[in-house]
């Protein structure tokens, strides 16, 4: 299936004091795509999503959102092109309910210009509408975070992204802290979601994710972009074998098998 | 790719075992009776205050006058207006320690105005007690000095500020009205009683009702989050710092009215009783956690105990040694609650 590349980063490059984080690195995310981003730890996977969502800056390259060059200095000129990351730890307020964490900072509010008053009807029916569109079982959209799972936590930030209209997801390992139910009600709800129209960059050490939900995958190693391969045409031991390339071969071949026990 | 072992599978195959086990945690047995806890705790002012009134009114001789009620309520409400300043602000994160000092300033500041008019002085010591809310949500935000340390050094400040100007005396009240406001009744209640429970409803309001009160919780539940959702925290929390400057001053005007004088050395004992009222009122020590309601009847729970053993008499060394125990015992509940919230 072709379809447009929604976005490009041309030659990335990020050094960190004497650390080359990213070597002119490019991507491309194609239009209702999940792609995985794959790599050994420090392989740069965060720091190029850093970058692609504005918490930092690259030091030289392009990022063209589809096919407009665009600059993104902070997550504010990220979030006003449609890009939104869904990050590890995660950035919602436990204290506070579900509805209340999805509109956080855009309420619908009416009455005083100067003491916005809460338009909570509107802001629970449609948290409710939401989660049931994305299934995720979560009964009310008045529960409070802080008596949720870490999955159901996940569920909730990713429709806080999507409720306004993020058309592009960069999503922080996931599935790292879940169990392998929530994990794969995780998975399923990217899954709905590209099929939604949604594209996704899904940054995972779990390969096999990859393998049952993604559409490509990409492998950094040391900075550097090693190749991409479509998810239809290989299986888990090509992207372990490209992940781990270059290393002495004994040494690899038990990377490769820690790897390959994720699955 | 067929002999992987996808979860692509699984997650397909069992939709309703992954539905029950994603809603578990939220409606199983246990955490029904940990919600039940939570729910005890969270409003506990009310049960406290609840016994504290059925004991006083069967047991305490002459707490059940009209005479004592209204001084009662009279007594608590000026500290209480302060407590519902200090909710606000410890809902978002901090805490002001000075608002005693700031309470005295105000009782100043608008007696030494009081030929300008009595409303112009009264609003001339409110906006004092905001300026000093000012300073601290500029030095605290701005200058990010702890707010421990910030509130305490500009509490020191003040004091010595209210000193100066008020040439270390009381100044008395001589303009028409200047006692209106201590002393106006309506029905059982005097005017500072009215004042605190429509501050009280107001803040409620703001609290749940607005975006304004939901950034303050949001703030204090977790300020990088709020941050990344757009919200100015910076600005939202030295907000909040001037809101309670502004309880304190109304505060002060009103004990300065009541008592037809103000003095620079009053409000020694302010924070710790408002503080207290306001930790038994279930606003939490560590932010993002409280409800003004809460407040209010942790206040009124205060003053019932406090005026009861007026009534019968303790010393008001036993009356201090009282008040310790029952702050540390809440505050030590309030720990124990946070380590079960983070842990959660």
């Amino acid at each position: 299936m072709e379809s447009n590349t929604i976005v490009e980063m041309k030659g990335i490059s990020k050094r960190f004091g004497s650390v080359q984080a990213l070597n002119q690195v490019d991507l491309e995310l194609r239009e209702g795509e999940i792609l995985g981003l794959v790599g050994d730890n420090a392989a740069g996977k965060s720091t190029l999503m850093k970058i692609l969502s504005g918490a930092h800056v690259a030091d030289s390259g392009q990022i063209l959102i589809n096919g407009e060059e665009v600059s993104i200095r902070d997550p504010r000129d990220a979030r006003s092109c449609g890009i939104e990351m869904i990050y590890q730890d995660l950035a919602l307020c436990n204290n506070l309910d579900v509805a209340r964490n999805i509109f956080l900072g855009r309420e619908y509010t009416r009455g005083l210009p100067f003491l916005s008053i809460l338009d909570k009807k509107k802001m629970y029916a449609e948290s409710a509408a939401l989660l049931k569109r994305l299934n995720i079982n979560i009964s009310s959209p008045r529960l409070k975070v802080e008596r949720m799972s870490g999955g159901q936590r996940q569920m909730v930030a990713a429709a806080k992204a999507i409720a306004f209209d993020a058309k592009i997801l960069l999503m922080d390992e996931p599935t790292a802290a879940l169990g392998v139910r929530e994990a794969n009600t995780l998975l399923r709800l990217i899954k709905d979601l590209r099929d939604g129209g949604h594209s996704v960059v899904l940054i995972t050490q779990r390969v096999p994710d990859i393998l049952a939900i993604g559409d490509r995958v990409m492998v950094l190693k040391g900075g550097r972009r090693q190749g991409i391969l479509n998810v239809s045409e290989v299986g888990l031991d090509d992207v372990v074998e490209l992940i781990v390339r270059g290393r002495a071969g004994a040494e690899s071949e038990e990377d490769a098998l820690e790897y390959l026990s994720f699955g | 790719m067929a002999d992987n072992p996808t979860p692509q599978e699984q997650s397909t195959t069992e939709p309703a075992q992954t539905q029950a086990a994603s809603r578990q945690p939220a409606d199983s047995p246990p955490a029904r009776w940990g919600e039940l806890l939570q729910w005890l705790i969270e409003y506990r002012a009310f049960i406290l205050l609840g016994l504290a009134l059925t004991y006083a009114v069967l047991f305490v001789p002459f707490f059940a006058t009209e005479r004592n009620i209204t001084q009662m309520t009279t007594q608590f409400s000026i500290d209480g207006i302060i407590s519902i300043g200090l909710t606000i602000l410890m809902i978002a994160w901090g805490i002001d320690l000075g608002v005693g000092a700031t309470l005295a300033l105000a009782g100043i500041v608008f007696a030494l105005s009081q030929d300008l008019g009595v409303p112009a002085a009264a609003l001339l010591g409110i906006l004092a007690g905001a300026g000093v809310g000012i300073v601290n949500g500029f030095v605290v935000t701005r200058m990010k000095v702890n707010f421990f340390i910030a509130t305490l050094s500009t509490m020191v400040a003040v004091k010595g500020l209210t000193f100066i100007i008020s040439d270390e005396t009381t100044i008395y009240g001589h303009a028409e009205g200047f006692g209106w406001m201590g002393s106006a009744k309506l029905g059982l209640f005097e005017f500072p009683a009215l004042a605190f429970f429509g501050i009280g409803i107001i803040a409620h309001l703001i609290m749940t009702q607005t975006s304004l009160g939901t950034y303050w919780y949001a703030i204090g539940g977790n300020a990088d989050a709020s941050h990344r959702a757009g919200l100015n925290v910076k600005r939202l929390f030295a907000l909040s710092f001037v809101v309670a400057g502004l309880c304190s001053g109304i505060a002060g005007v009103l004990l300065a009215s009541r008592a037809v004088s103000a003095n620079p050395g009053v409000g020694r004992d302010t924070a710790l009783f408002a503080i207290s009222a306001t930790v038994i009122g279930g606003t939490s020590l560590f932010g993002g956690v409280g409800n003004v309601l809460g407040a209010v009847a942790g206040v009124m729970f205060l003053g019932v105990v406090r005026n009861s053993l007026n009534l019968l008499g303790v010393s008001a060394y036993w009356q201090w040694v009282i008040q310790g125990v029952i702050l540390v015992s809440v505050v030590v509940s309030d720990v124990y609650m946070n380590r079960r919230r983070r842990t959660a």
